[in-house]
């Protein structure tokens, strides 16, 4: 590998569009819950000192709707995405390289299992995205949604209560609330925690911010994938042989 | 540059892994300082009492006044002080015996509201109980007088409409202490008590100052709501602000049974959260420990 160019150990995993709605979403999700949290946890030293920063309620109550706003837009962006991909570029939303849900997730979440306890010495062969990885993105994909529903009655209530049940803001809060804790708990510690503190990955992985990532990560962490992409590669034959020295 | 290989980017790398390990301390930080409770910073005036502190009397609003103009001279009404006639006198609670249908001599409109209001309604019912006589009363909440809820020798002037609305929950609270927990968990008390927004609304503002509308009527209700939400309809009124079961009497009304729906889905909910999150922490925790043993063993 030693004599091979630099450049060419490179590969993109993540385009343009997805680097920009991430960093979009990182933002807008921090956002969301610093204000959010601040309200939810009114009674909380830190959170009235961060209302106190903003410059009382009424602003932070302002910056959760604005961040709710990119946020969610960055949800309606991708999903135009899916469907300009489909439509216009004609690719494929499922398969190993998409961000689809499948049974091998389940069969790859089986044999992970197998791999925490001892029982299998490998990793299972990871697509392009791990089951992980998908559970991230469908979580905020849809949580997006339905924190969204929930978030319209509470910021109107008047226009909601004209047909639903005036306990159903009620019922809004409390959902709004848990569904926010469960997202801050899993984001902030499970994703960033898998994404980049994993002993395999640690310090950092900045793969979703360059959009860049090497060749050899791509043979150990995503065999599933390098096995399709080196197929679909001229000098495929070098290179798959590669990935089995590395991946045994 | 041929050398360097895999690593792409290190400078960017180191960045952000000090980023991030410094974000997570505050997190903590955070998470285990919000223990601090926003009710302990109330303070309210102790209630009237036959021994008055005049220096802090002096600091009310009340200050000025000669004794004389709200409790008359000690000859009135052919008394005499003490009053041998009545030695048990002194015994009783000072906001049972004073006449408050003094106050009225400045705070007119407040006294005529309170006469027609809840507050003076449980007081004349629960005169009528005690007897004629006026046998003291050992209730520890006694219906209030105006004494009650103002301490006529201490409270201020010109406190901010954040200062009255959490000496609300403080005095309020002391006989309606149900409604003063669930206001607090509703959107209005932590907005308006614990984040201190002018702007929210406090216990008066919705079940006004003398008068003590209960707002049980929807038809009462809505006027009260589109006072700040002028676009509400007669069903939003049935936003539960006091969403608690035990302060609530009537077991069979609409509004129980709200609540009783806002808890199972609040349980249903915490359950929820829980089982993910056991999940969620426990596969992670599983494969970091993995991923740890092959470092380790490696060495």
């Amino acid at each position: 590998m030693a004599e091979r160019p630099y450049r060419q150990n490179i590969k993109i995993r993540f385009s343009v569009l997805h680097r920009f709605l991430h960093l979009v979403v990182m933002i807008g999700f921090t956002g969301l819950a610093v204000t959010g949290l601040s309200l939810g946890f009114s009674s909380t030293a830190p959170a009235r000192a961060f209302i106190w920063l903003v410059g009382g309620s009424a602003n932070a109550g302002w910056l959760h709707r604005f961040f709710a706003v990119i946020t969610y837009s960055c949800v309606v962006v991708h999903a135009f995405w899916f469907l300009y991909y489909k439509m216009v570029l004609s690719g494929k939303l499922t398969g190993p390289l998409s961000i689809a849900p499948s049974v091998k997730d389940l069969k790859d979440f089986i044999q992970n299992l197998g791999y925490f306890l001892g029982r299998r010495e490998e990793p299972p062969r990871f697509d392009k995205f791990t089951y992980m990885e998908k559970l991230d993105y469908w979580a905020l994909f849809i949580g997006m949604n339905t924190m969204g529903i929930t978030g319209l009655v509470l910021w109107f209530p008047e226009f909601f209560t004209r047909f639903l049940p005036g306990f159903f803001v009620n019922i809004a809060q409390v959902l709004h609330f848990f569904e926010a804790i469960l997202a801050v708990a899993v984001k902030f510690f499970i994703h960033i925690g898998l994404a980049h503190f994993r002993p395999a990955v640690y310090p950092a992985d900045t793969s979703i911010f360059t959009g860049r990532t090497s060749q050899e990560k791509i043979m150990v962490d995503h065999p599933g994938e390098w096995s399709v992409i080196s197929e679909s590669d001229d000098s495929s034959g070098e290179r798959a042989s590669s990935v089995s020295v590395r991946a045994s | 540059m041929e050398s360097k290989t895999v690593r792409p980017r290190s400078g960017l790398k180191t960045l952000m892994a000090m980023w991030l390990t410094v974000a997570v301390i505050p997190f903590f930080v955070v998470a285990i300082a919000g223990k601090a409770d926003a009710i302990v910073g109330i303070e309210t005036e102790s209630r009237s009492h036959w021994h008055v502190d005049l220096n802090r009397f002096a600091l009310s609003a009340h200050t000025g006044f000669k004794c004389e103009e709200c409790h008359g001279t000690m000859i009135e009404n052919g008394r005499t002080h003490p009053d041998k006639a009545n030695p048990d006198f002194l015994k009783k609670a000072a906001t049972r015996s004073f006449d408050y249908s003094r106050c009225q001599k400045c705070h007119k409109l407040s006294y005529q509201r309170y006469l027609e209001g809840e507050h003076a309604k449980a007081l004349s019912k629960e005169i009528e109980d005690a007897g004629a006589d006026g046998t003291e009363l050992k209730k520890k909440t006694p219906a209030p007088t105006c004494g009650e809820c103002h301490s006529s020798h201490y409270d201020r002037s010109g406190l901010s409409r954040v200062d009255v609305g959490k000496r609300m929950i403080a005095v309020c609270g002391r006989c309606h202490r149900e409604q003063a927990a669930s206001y607090l968990e509703n959107i209005h008390g932590k907005v308006g008590v614990n984040l201190e927004n002018p702007a929210a609304a406090f216990c008066t503002d919705c079940h006004k100052a003398h008068t003590v509308a209960s707002l049980k009527e929807p038809a009462e209700a809505l006027p009260v709501c589109r006072r700040c939400h002028p676009k509400a309809e007669a069903e939003f009124t049935n936003f539960v602000i006091h969403a608690s079961l035990s302060g609530l009497p009537d077991t069979d009304s609409p509004k129980h049974r709200s609540i009783l729906w806002i808890q199972r889905i609040k349980l249903a909910a915490i359950a929820v959260v829980a089982l993910s999150l056991i999940f969620f922490f426990g596969h992670s925790l599983l494969w970091l420990l993995r991923e740890l043993h092959e470092k380790l063993r490696k060495h």
